[in-house]
């Protein structure tokens, strides 16, 4: 029995659901490093555009860029073109030099886009909007979706099935047309995108909610509580509240990057955010007309969201793993 | 099980009404109508084009109205007296009625004309109906579609078995990461990507077009269209057939000797076909989410097209017919994956 005695003068320290969960986490070497790789990005597109950015008339921004509006007027380099020649009278209509694309690295980090804005910044400003959208749409799914499902699950019953039955008739709907419906006939602002989007999905979170709810409400441990006396609040608190969060933390970051491509899919059809304002989608959507001149267009902006996108599933991924010790 | 199918069709009758109705009301509540021009008509002209469509009458009589239309398959548009005698139909006090002096019923209205089979006219393109654009485009969008969901099972599944059998080894990992690139990846990125790379610089094959559907112009498009789909189809077959080739009956198939290869195709593949099925109805709706974009980007004139202009232009039937034509065809391959569930799977019993 001499091994399983505790050693005098250690105290034994529990670990937690979530100290456990944490570990794992940080032992996945995919989901680190993403989560790093995540926060460059958005670092540098929300922080670099407004504070450190030479706009050849060396005026430093200082402003967060989101509240910038003009930001569309600055950033453009208007004389990469030479004049074109017409008739060999050089001078006559020199002073209206064409605006055209410029390669990367002619003062460039990206090159610049078709108006001749520096693409750098266009992508980053493009990565706030995506980003935004993302996490504020998935925070309404959240939302409806939580509400709903934690509903459902606790009524339990009649009221569960009506419940769930609108979510099954819901899910059989081709949403995104009706996002596409939605989009085109109220005109396109962020509010609307937010919500067209956060509507679409909110169902899976309410059956993940509600079944998680409805199993951990018959569960031994919560009984066993009940049974020790704990106060209904604490059993909430300490037992049923953590072991929903789990899963619903997982499909929040699963459904960051399914809203960043859902805006982006729209945005490519023309649908989506509107100048000055820009996103992933849009500049993937311009740098695909022109790409055959100018590719780098099309790949940086494609480049940056396909980056986020690998981050945000392996992070997913990688709390999944951490979090559902089923798995393990 | 023919119940079970039954009642799932009566089922989806209540579904397929609230698509119609919700497409159906979110656009005529929306601001704007197919008929607004820079300039404005002369009242008298406008309330003749708006009476021609049915836009004059209250929003719910547009939607479904008993009795004050005749059936629109004895009559397009606004019936003249010639017509009317074609018919042996007279017409008085706002009905319409037959030889035998019986009043002829009809069911009038979007909802109404709808389930007489008529999806009405194009509001935008002239001289076309609904159901000649769809018919017109339909084989296209078809042909993507089926040819990509064709390739991308056969794909998928060789890859995921592939990876299955060679867990944690080199090929899985290929595959995995494949796998992870054509989820993360969005058809809209894929797809301009191997048209500049295949199509710009390489040349081999053309950048877009329908070309009447010659070989060399479906191939981006297909393989763009079943990228994504091989992706979730491998991930989805290696985890069933990881968890399969677990299992005791596997291992006793292992243990009497029955080759590798046998052992596989008649007992692992059937179980781990499973989570296969039931993908059939979302990968048929990724499918036609995809094909929105593939039209676009490969310029194909498919029904997707019609889609996207039709909501931008306001060609309310055009959209409706549109989103009616894709609901169904989700709810029944949904019906479809689940039959196929039940005959696939002994355990799945319906009532």
């Amino acid at each position: 029995m001499a091994g399983l005695s505790v050693p005098s003068g250690h105290e034994i320290q529990g670990r937690s659901l979530w100290d456990d969960a944490r570990r794992r986490l940080f032992a996945n070497k995919a989901a680190v490093t993403s989560m790093f790789v995540l926060a460059i990005v958005a670092a540098i597109s929300i922080l670099f555009p407004g504070i450190a950015y030479d706009d050849g008339m060396n005026k430093v921004q200082i402003l967060p860029p989101l509240w910038q509006h003009e930001y569309d007027k600055t950033y453009i380099d208007r004389v990469s073109c030479p004049p074109p020649d017409y008739l060999g009278m050089t001078g006559l209509f020199g002073s209206q030099a064409e605006i055209c694309p410029t390669a990367v690295g002619k003062g460039h980090l990206f090159g610049t886009d078709a108006n001749g804005r520096d693409l750098f910044v266009r992508v980053m400003l493009g990565g706030q909007v995506s980003l935004a959208i993302g996490f504020v749409a998935t925070m309404v799914a959240l939302l409806i979706g939580v509400l709903y499902g934690a509903t459902a699950g606790f009524l339990g019953g009649r009221w569960d099935n009506y419940m769930m039955r609108f979510v099954d008739i819901m899910y059989a709907l081709p949403f995104i047309f009706f996002v596409i419906i939605l989009v085109v006939m109220f005109g396109r602002n962020f509010i609307l995108m937010f919500v067209a989007i956060g509507a679409v999905e909110w169902l899976t979170m309410a059956r993940i909610v509600r079944g998680q709810t409805l199993s951990i409400k018959r569960k031994e441990y919560i009984e066993a509580a009940e049974a020790s006396g704990v106060p209904t609040s604490a059993i909430i608190r300490r037992h049923i509240l953590p072991n929903v969060i789990g899963p619903v933390i997982v499909y929040v970051t699963l459904t960051v990057p399914a809203v960043i491509l859902v805006e982006s899919f729209l945005s490519f059809l023309g649908l989506g955010v509107q100048e000055p304002y820009t996103s992933w989608g849009v500049l993937i959507s311009d740098g695909k007309d022109q790409m055959e001149s100018y590719p780098w267009m099309l790949l940086f902006p494609a480049f940056f969201m396909a980056v986020t996108l690998f981050c945000f599933n392996f992070i997913g991924d990688g709390l999944r793993d951490a979090l559902d010790p089923k798995d393990r | 099980m023919l119940r079970f199918i039954v009642r799932r069709l009566i089922g989806a009758i209540p579904t397929l009404i609230i698509i119609i109705a919700m497409a159906f009301f979110m656009m005529r509540v929306a601001p704007g109508g197919p008929f607004d021009q820079e300039r404005k008509l002369p009242p008298e002209i406008e309330k003749n084009v708006l009476a021609a469509y049915d836009l004059d009458k209250p929003l719910l009589q547009q939607f479904l109205d008993v009795n004050t239309f005749v059936c629109s398959a004895q009559f397009s548009g606004t019936p003249d007296a010639a017509a009317l005698a074609a018919k042996e139909l007279t017409f008085r006090d706002g009905n319409y009625f037959d030889k035998g002096d019986r009043r002829v019923r009809c069911l009038g209205g979007y909802f109404g004309k709808l389930l007489g089979g008529d999806f009405g006219p194009s509001f935008k393109y002239k001289d076309w109906t609904v159901a000649e654009l769809i018919a017109d485009g339909a084989p296209v969008s078809a042909l993507i579609g089926v040819a990509a969901i064709f390739i991308a099972t056969i794909v998928g599944m060789f890859l995921g078995t592939t990876a299955a059998l060679r867990q944690n080894k080199l090929a899985d990992y290929g595959v995995m990461t494949m796998a992870m690139v054509g989820i993360t990846i969005p058809v809209f990125v894929m797809a301009p990507i191997l048209t500049l790379i295949l199509g710009v610089h390489l040349g081999w094959l053309p950048v877009g077009g329908w070309n009447d559907g010659a070989f060399p112009n479906l191939i981006l498009p297909v393989i763009a269209l079943a990228l994504p789909q091989i992706a979730i189809i491998s991930r989805l077959t290696r985890g069933g057939m990881i968890e399969v080739l677990r299992s005791n009956y596997v291992r006793t198939a292992r243990a009497k000797g029955l080759p590798e290869r046998l052992v596989i195709q008649r007992h692992a593949m059937r179980a781990a076909l499973l989570p296969l099925v039931s993908y059939l109805g979302p990968a048929t709706a990724g499918i036609v989410t995809g094909s929105l974009v593939v039209e676009q980007i490969f310029q194909l004139p498919g029904i997707g097209k019609h889609f996207i202009n039709g909501a931008l232009q306001r060609d309310y039937t055009l959209v409706m017919g549109v989103v009616i034509l894709y609901a169904s065809l989700v709810i029944v391959l949904n019906l479809v994956a689940d039959v196929l569930y039940g005959l696939l799977d002994p355990k799945v019993r319906y009532d």
